[in-house]
């Protein structure tokens, strides 16, 4: 594994190419993905992560092309990981979002990756977190991520960064919408994009009535107009203000992010097992043909794991 | 093992319908694709299949720059010590896809090149 050790090395000192070329091997393999995260875990991570997450054509990659822009003429290394969706149908994906941006592709100080998403209906796939880990590694000051256009679950960004801001524009409901839980309970920074198109003051409005102080943490709304840089500014002021702010729940939060990973390993362990597990398939037929209930066949398989897996692992 | 090609089109040049046309049947064909959009430098595209780490570029140009532009790509990729296959398209003169293949094209595909082919083509160059 010395090979890794020396891409983390060559990641550490700036270079583009090796943490390209790792971002690659992570996606493809988890098991490598592993090792890397245990070689690196623990170390100090320099950038801050801010997530733009929100509804699909609000606008959420033309406010970081802003953003991008705006932090590197400040002279700040930003890091940029894109999420869209892969199809369930064929696997294949068009990843889109860094059209929006492409302006920043030359310029050394900007690092962007867009990645596909089909395991997490949360908006970001799961390799995503150990990428970051990665990312951070590699002297950037902020680290952006843009979720796949989410509706109302994207709860989990906002336990992986630092500040999370969610987009909305105007119209796209009435105030029930802003009443139902997650993802409106979530962010830090609220935007209304698009606030030129009219129906602001009312989207503004039922945002106000259902958005609450947390922790000592008044989330802001901010109207921004995406063709016009300058109402960009007062955002990322107020990304600056959230970065500072100490957030008393902040155990508490990297714990909920922690069960969440440690589920998600659960997961992926269980989901290799069923893989090569030959029985998986005859209780699959079984339970198809009401030979049993499903509850049933989880449990007998769940047996077989407990006997194969687990006591050949105390074995070893 | 996921497999990732850019779509990009180069130089100043708006006609970005056989590039798309081109990204959604690779798309279909489940291929990651990452599109540019139209009006990119050479710089931009290489320094994008550099950061998207792809495994195939697909360039495409309608404006009749065709051979200075994608030759500034293949020189640029040189300079920067990478080596991705490259594959182009547009309203290219028959007389100029010798020397575009010479310049290290894996192939070049007019107007009404047939999607199918184009897949079948992109599925044996990235395995």
């Amino acid at each position: 594994m010395g090979e890794i050790e020396n891409m983390i090395d060559r990641i550490r000192q700036g270079d583009k190419v090796t943490l390209s070329k790792l971002i690659t091997k992570m996606e493809n393999d988890p098991e490598l993905r592993k090792e890397v995260i245990k070689r690196i875990y623990g170390c100090p991570v320099k950038g801050k992560i801010i997530c733009f997450t929100g509804p699909p054509g609000v606008g959420k990659s033309t406010l970081i092309d802003h953003v991008i822009s705006i932090l590197t003429e400040r002279g700040k290394k930003v890091g940029v990981i894109l999420v869209d969706p892969r199809s369930p149908y064929t696997g294949g994906s068009l990843l889109g979002d860094r059209i929006r941006m492409q302006r920043h592709a030359t310029n050394p100080n900007v690092f962007i990756r867009s990645i596909s998403c089909a395991d997490n209906p949360e908006g970001i796939s799961r390799s995503v977190k150990d990428i970051l880990k990665v990312m951070g590694l590699s002297g950037m000051d902020y680290i952006i991520v843009e979720t796949v256009g989410t509706g109302q679950i994207a709860v989990e960004v906002s336990y992986i960064c630092h500040t999370t801001v969610l987009v909305l524009m105007p119209n796209m409901g009435d105030d029930i919408q802003m009443m139902k839980a997650g993802i409106i309970e979530s962010a830090d920074i609220y935007v209304i994009n698009k606030s030129d198109i009219g129906g602001a003051d009312l989207t503004e409005a039922y945002l106000k009535d259902n958005v609450e102080p947390r922790n000592g943490w008044e989330p802001p709304i901010i109207r921004t107009v995406g063709y016009n840089r300058a109402t960009v500014i007062p955002l990322i002021e107020k990304i600056e203000e959230h970065l500072k702010y100490e957030n008393p729940m902040y155990m508490e939060k990297i714990k909920g992010l922690l069960k969440t990973m440690f589920l998600d390993y659960i997961d992926d362990l269980a989901c290799r097992f069923l893989e090569k597990e030959s029985k998986f398939e005859e209780f699959v037929d079984k339970v198809a043909n009401c030979g049993c209930d499903y509850y049933t066949a989880v449990e007998e398989l769940y047996d077989i794991f407990k006997k194969e897996v687990i006591c050949r692992d105390k074995k070893d | 093992m996921r497999k990732r090609i850019l779509i990009a089109k180069v130089g100043l040049d708006g006609h970005d319908r056989g590039a798309k046309v081109v990204a959604r049947a690779l798309k279909n064909a489940g291929f990651e694709v990452i599109y540019t959009g139209i009006r990119q430098s050479p710089e931009q595209v290489v320094e994008t299949a550099i950061q998207e780490d792809v495994s195939l570029i697909g360039l495409s140009c309608l404006s009749g720059a065709h051979i200075p532009l994608f030759k500034k790509v293949i020189e640029l990729m040189k300079e920067k010590g990478v080596d991705i296959p490259v594959f182009c398209g547009g309203t290219i003169p028959p007389g100029d896809v010798e020397i575009l293949k010479k310049m290290g094209m894996k192939e070049v595909f007019g107007p009404g090149a047939p999607l199918k082919l184009i897949v079948e083509k992109v599925k044996k160059w990235v395995k």
